[in-house]
């Protein structure tokens, strides 16, 4: 009897630690018996909590930056500039951007995590991007949006490996998809255009270089 | 006179340090590209910065050519494109929200989610083929840079029906916009001097036809979905989704 009793006690107490446990099967179970719901059914573990603002962050800059690519790209779509060189690289990039805009998307609810758009871009959403420039200093600035979305996958993937607060865990997951898909693509954005930048500038640094830039243009057109 | 250069000089090895500091933030590259230039224009100051003297960069590139003024378009015409390319932008970014919420793991209609990133897509293309168009007609050779803001859009919980119905609601908007848009561009004059055939031609013939034909695609969609749910409640919208 002794022994029936201490048992049905360390059972007792395993049931509690299980029900405070939160989890979908125990919410299933009891939405089965009463009506409560199902809200533990979800996709969320490890770093989720923690990354999903950040994330959210990140895709609201990388959309951003998709039109800002797209305006530079008009920008020398224009009678006035006419650089269908210039106007490919850019259209690409803003196309780019786009598309990685909807993957992170697709990635932020694979991991049950959900995206706001009703919420306006943390830095600057009012700032009128700069478009109105000459095509030495159109690299420049597009050197330095592609640094600041490599800087963000590097926010998001640092906040996903380093559990320096004890709260924070760790998400390998995410770190992955954000090395595989972001980080080694960006760093070959990032040389391309640093490897644009430093050439043209070479070309310019003569007296008349319009006729460089006509055949960095031109270049341009067929990469 | 002397300080006065001295001080700009030392002001400027500041800056460049300062920049050199901050290699790694928003606009550094274009921030040295500007003080190089600047650094060129006042040849007897030396900075030693990252680039020779004998390198430094000539900002003698021409911006915009001779060529200019091309009085083609007229402006209410050129304003309401430019409102009607942000509405596509809009239109876009909602259909992106959408998208987001079917996506989710607790809502989980992948038909619905691809359905609506495919729709976001198409918005930004109209939008961008706008901007493409005014391209051609001669315009946006300067303020580029205030067409397109990034919106912010409502969201709400949506069911598979609520969202279509949005849609359909957004869709007509916009072909009501394109309406008054190709009315504006038709211009007043009676002998039809600021009428822009051309523009109003592109407008009926390729944009309204597409929104036309979106808006019945999505009608049906709501109809076969409304019937489904009414015989079949949550069933009947798993399956809609699954076959979207």
């Amino acid at each position: 009897m002794k022994y029936f009793i201490v048992f049905a006690l360390v059972a007792g107490l395993c049931a509690l630690a299980q029900a405070q446990e939160q989890s979908c099967q125990v919410d299933v179970r009891s939405a089965c018996g009463t009506n409560g719901g199902v809200s533990n059914c979800n996709a969320r573990y490890a770093a989720i909590g923690h990354l999903e603002g950040k994330l959210q962050n990140y895709i609201q800059l990388q959309l951003k930056k998709s039109y800002e690519y797209l305006l530079l790209a008009t920008h020398f779509n224009s009678y006035q500039m006419n650089r269908p060189g210039f106007q490919k690289l850019y259209q690409g990039l803003s196309d780019r951007a786009f598309d990685d805009t909807i993957e992170l998307i697709r990635q932020v609810t694979r991991r049950g995590g959900s995206v706001d758009f009703s919420k306006p871009h943390q830095h600057g959403a009012a700032e009128v991007p700069e478009v109105h420039l000459n095509e030495l200093e159109s690299l420049a600035r597009a050197l330095d949006v592609e640094k600041e979305l490599t800087t963000g996958a590097i926010h998001v993937h640092t906040s996903a490996t380093h559990s320096s607060n004890e709260n924070r865990e760790h998400d390998p997951e995410m770190a992955h998809y954000i090395q595989e898909n972001f980080l080694s693509k960006q760093a070959k954005s990032v040389r391309t255009l640093s490897g644009y930048a430093n050439d043209l500038a070479k070309l310019v640094s003569v007296k008349e270089p319009s006729l460089s830039v006509y055949l960095f243009d031109e270049y341009l057109q067929k990469q | 006179m002397v300080k006065l250069i001295a001080s700009i000089a030392s002001l400027l090895v500041v800056l460049a340090l300062a920049n050199v500091a901050q290699a790694d933030s928003l606009k550094s590259s274009q921030f040295s590209v500007v003080q190089e230039l600047k650094i060129q224009k006042n040849d007897e100051i030396k900075v030693t910065n990252k680039l020779q003297d004998d390198d430094l960069l000539t900002c003698n590139i021409k911006s915009n050519a001779a060529f200019s003024g091309w009085p083609d378009m007229k402006a209410p015409c050129i304003n309401s494109m430019r409102k009607q390319i942000q509405k596509e932008i809009f239109a876009s970014t909602q259909y992106l929200a959408m998208a987001a919420h079917f996506a989710t793991d607790t809502v989980n209609r992948p038909g619905f989610a691809e359905h609506f990133i495919k729709a976001a897509k198409e918005e930004r293309e109209h939008g961008a083929k706008l901007v493409e168009y005014l391209s051609m007609r001669g315009q946006l050779t300067d303020t580029v840079n205030n067409l397109i803001k990034v919106p912010t859009v409502d969201v709400s919980k949506w069911t598979g029906l609520s969202a279509l119905e949005a849609a359909f609601k957004l869709e007509t908007e916009v072909t009501n916009s394109i309406r008054a848009l190709i009315k504006t561009c038709e211009g007043t004059a009676k002998n039809g001097e600021d009428n822009d055939y051309h523009l109003v031609d592109y407008l009926t013939g390729v944009y309204l036809e597409e929104q036309l034909t979106g808006q019945r695609d999505l009608a049906g969609k709501i109809t076969t979905l409304e019937k489904m749910m009414d015989s079949h409640g949550e069933l009947g919208e798993f399956l809609f989704d699954k076959n979207l």
